[in-house]
Formats: C-alpha cells, sequence, structure tokens
C-alpha cells in the first residue's frame, strides 16, 4: 500500500451517479450466483446476504439491520463481511459498521483486512490532555484575519500567524516550500479557502444580470433618440 | 477567559474552551462553528474545521494527508465509498491524532476516524474539513455558548 501519495496503487477516483452506483452495487455482489443457486445448496445463509444486497440497493437500513443480525458470520467469508460493512458504510450506518467490524476481528483473528476496519472503525479515543501551547491572543488575531482578508485568497492554501499572512498558494506543497519549516509552530493556521462554484455562479449572474439591463437601457435609449430624431 | 470556564472546567465537563469562527474560509454564506484543530505530525500548525453533528463521518481534506505523516498502514481501511454531499465519493478511512485547541484550559487529543478521499494529482478538493458525529462528537463532551462564540470540550 502506498501511503505518501493517501491512496493505494491501482486505486480511483470514481464519481458516480445513484443509479450506477446501486447497478454496481448489486452486479458486483460476489454471492449473487451463489445466492441463486442457493435453494439447491445447503448454503443457507446466502439468501440472506442477497437480501442484505438488495436491502443496501434499495438504502432500506431497518432491513439491513434485521438480515445482518440474521446471517451466522462463523460460517462466511471474511470479504462477504466486509462487504457488508462497506455498505454499512455508504449508507452512513456508523454503529452497525463498527459492531461488524469488531465481530469480524474476533471470527476472523488473521485476517489483516478485518483487523484493519476495525481499527478505522472503532469509537474515538480521547488520548490525553495537555496545557494550551497555542498564544490565545496570535489564535484570536488569525481569526480576525481570515474574516477580514480571506475572500482575497478563494481557492488557495494560506498559513496565519498572529494575524499576519505568511504565505498563500494553490498548492499546498508550494505554501510549505514558500513559508519553510521554522514558521510552522503552534501558532501557525494552514487552511484552503474555498472558492465556491454556486457563489461564483451568483456572481456572474448578477453580473450578466446588470449587463443585460445595461444593455437594454442603450438600446431603449437609441430607440428613443431616433424617434425624436425623425 | 469565556464566561462559563471556571463552572465547566471545575464541574470535569470540559478541559478546554475556544472561540470559534462563524464562517468556514471563502464560505461567508453559512453559518458555522468552526474550530482550530492540529493534525499530529504536521508540527502542531491548526487547520479549520467544521463542526457537524449531523454529519456521520470526519472527512479529511486529502491534500493535508499527503503532506503530513498521519497515520500508520495498520490505521488504513481499504477502499470504501461514501456519499459526500449527494456525491459519491471513493476513499479511505484513515484513524489520526487530532488535538482541539484550546484559548484557556487544556488541548484536547483524540484518536479519530476520517474519511479521507482519493484525488488525482491534478484534481482540486473544494470542500472544508468536518468532525462529525461518528468517529469523533460521539466520543467527547462539548458545549456551544453562542453568545460570545465559546466552544467547550472535555472527556468522559
Amino acid at each position: 500500500m502506498c501511503l505518501s501519495g493517501g491512496r493505494p496503487t491501482g486505486d480511483r477516483k470514481m464519481s458516480l451517479n445513484y443509479s450506477e452506483v446501486e447497478e454496481l452495487t448489486l452486479n458486483e455482489a460476489p454471492w449473487r450466483e451463489a445466492a441463486r443457486q442457493a435453494e439447491t445448496s445447503t448454503d443457507k445463509q446466502a439468501p440472506l446476504l442477497l437480501a442484505i444486497e438488495e436491502a443496501a440497493a434499495r438504502k432500506d437500513r431497518s432491513a439491513i439491520i434485521t438480515l445482518a443480525k440474521q446471517v451466522d458470520w462463523r460460517s462466511r467469508r471474511p470479504d462477504e463481511l466486509i462487504r457488508v460493512i462497506q455498505s454499512c458504510i455508504f449508507l452512513d450506518m456508523v454503529l452497525l459498521a463498527r459492531e461488524l467490524a469488531d465481530e469480524g476481528r474476533r471470527l476472523f483473528p488473521n485476517d489483516k483486512r478485518m483487523e484493519q476496519w476495525a481499527i478505522v472503525l472503532a469509537p474515538a479515543k480521547i488520548i490525553g490532555t495537555r496545557p494550551a501551547s497555542a498564544n490565545a491572543k496570535s489564535l484570536k488575531a488569525s481569526q480576525r484575519w481570515f474574516k477580514n482578508n480571506s475572500s482575497q485568497y478563494k481557492g488557495q492554501w494560506v498559513a496565519v500567524r498572529a494575524g499576519e499572512l505568511l504565505g498563500a498558494a494553490s498548492k499546498l506543497k508550494d505554501l510549505h516550500e514558500q513559508i519553510g519549516q521554522g514558521q510552522r509552530n503552534s501558532n501557525t493556521i494552514i487552511v484552503k479557502v474555498l472558492f465556491l462554484w454556486q457563489n461564483s455562479m451568483q456572481f456572474f449572474s448578477t453580473a450578466a444580470l446588470q449587463s443585460a439591463q445595461s444593455i437594454m437601457m442603450i438600446i431603449i435609449y437609441m430607440m428613443t433618440n431616433r424617434t425624436e430624431s425623425y | 477567559m469565556a464566561k462559563y470556564d471556571s463552572i465547566l472546567f471545575n464541574s470535569g465537563f470540559a478541559v478546554g474552551s475556544t472561540v470559534y469562527d462563524d464562517h468556514y474560509p471563502g464560505d461567508d454564506e453559512q453559518n458555522r462553528i468552526v474550530l482550530n484543530v492540529a493534525l499530529e505530525g504536521q508540527k502542531g500548525t491548526a487547520v479549520k474545521m467544521i463542526v457537524d453533528s449531523g454529519a456521520p463521518w470526519c472527512i479529511l481534506n486529502p491534500r493535508l494527508l499527503e503532506e503530513g505523516n498521519l497515520v500508520s498502514e495498520v490505521n488504513y481501511s481499504h477502499t470504501t465509498k461514501l456519499n459526500i454531499r449527494g456525491e459519491i465519493r471513493w476513499g479511505h478511512l484513515i484513524r489520526a491524532n487530532v488535538i482541539l485547541k484550546a484559548m484557556n484550559g487544556e488541548n484536547l487529543k483524540v484518536e479519530a476516524t476520517f474519511f479521507v478521499p482519493f484525488m488525482e494529482s491534478d484534481e482540486v478538493w473544494n470542500y472544508p474539513n468536518f468532525l462529525g458525529l461518528g468517529g469523533f462528537l460521539d466520543r467527547i463532551r462539548y458545549a456551544v455558548d453562542a453568545s460570545e462564540n465559546a466552544f467547550y470540550f472535555g472527556r468522559f
């Protein structure tokens, strides 16, 4: 797994719409074929897994909860459990995902993937407390800076300390190079200032409307003058 | 000092307090509760994160993950997908240490879960960072005093 790049090699970002994902969810089901043959086999759990899959496609959360509790996970494979966990994550069912991951770690102690899911889905843990290292005055000054100036840096990464801009760049890496290691301490705030498309669209819409009004005024003025000249 | 520091600190409800921003930088339209949060492995520098008890997950700008030594391999999940504001995004769930920065009292260090979306190298992530309920807010105490933008936080 490649960690430095923030994503494993071979993975890809996908941007899909709901219907595509639902189709993907159904088509990808590893046990779908097995479930179809379940009536003639001795695997009586397979239809339950298919039912979970279909409930996930319908976003029927209560059905998933009921069905997941009926499955005897001891008789299933880790990848089948992981698939249900992933469906729970997608449907924002945090507690069930956490419960299943814990069960998976207990049932499959040698499976590294199950261990990873259990770790990342565990409840947040308080590590400890420590006297505040940042200067309150410095933080408040920086808050004022953001309030008054951030609109000038839309879409950029900015570094601010004690109410003063240390640097701005379109890429975080460039900003780090710009400000250097010495400038990065507990009073430094680094933020990507949002560039919101809808705000921009509103601006452009307003500008376009104003332009259209101006053109209309000019046309009316010209027509009026032309009428008068006749 | 925030108005209720002594009461909340002495009662054990909170260990620290801070003043939150009303808006995330670049988004003046929406009122938010925006905190300064440090990510471990980034020399104590803070980033801004929106407190969102309606969000099931915490979400982190992927560029922050690329630039810092935030997590070890075991703290990575395999690929999963999430619905973010109606858009399906693929990414990892990661486990990382974050520090709620106090202006008064003590900082609170929490091991929390974040969703980090996959990005193409030239892609721009134009969303804020979020502190959601699952994996973070459901395991701390917090209180908000909107009269002076005070955010109190503690452990239980």
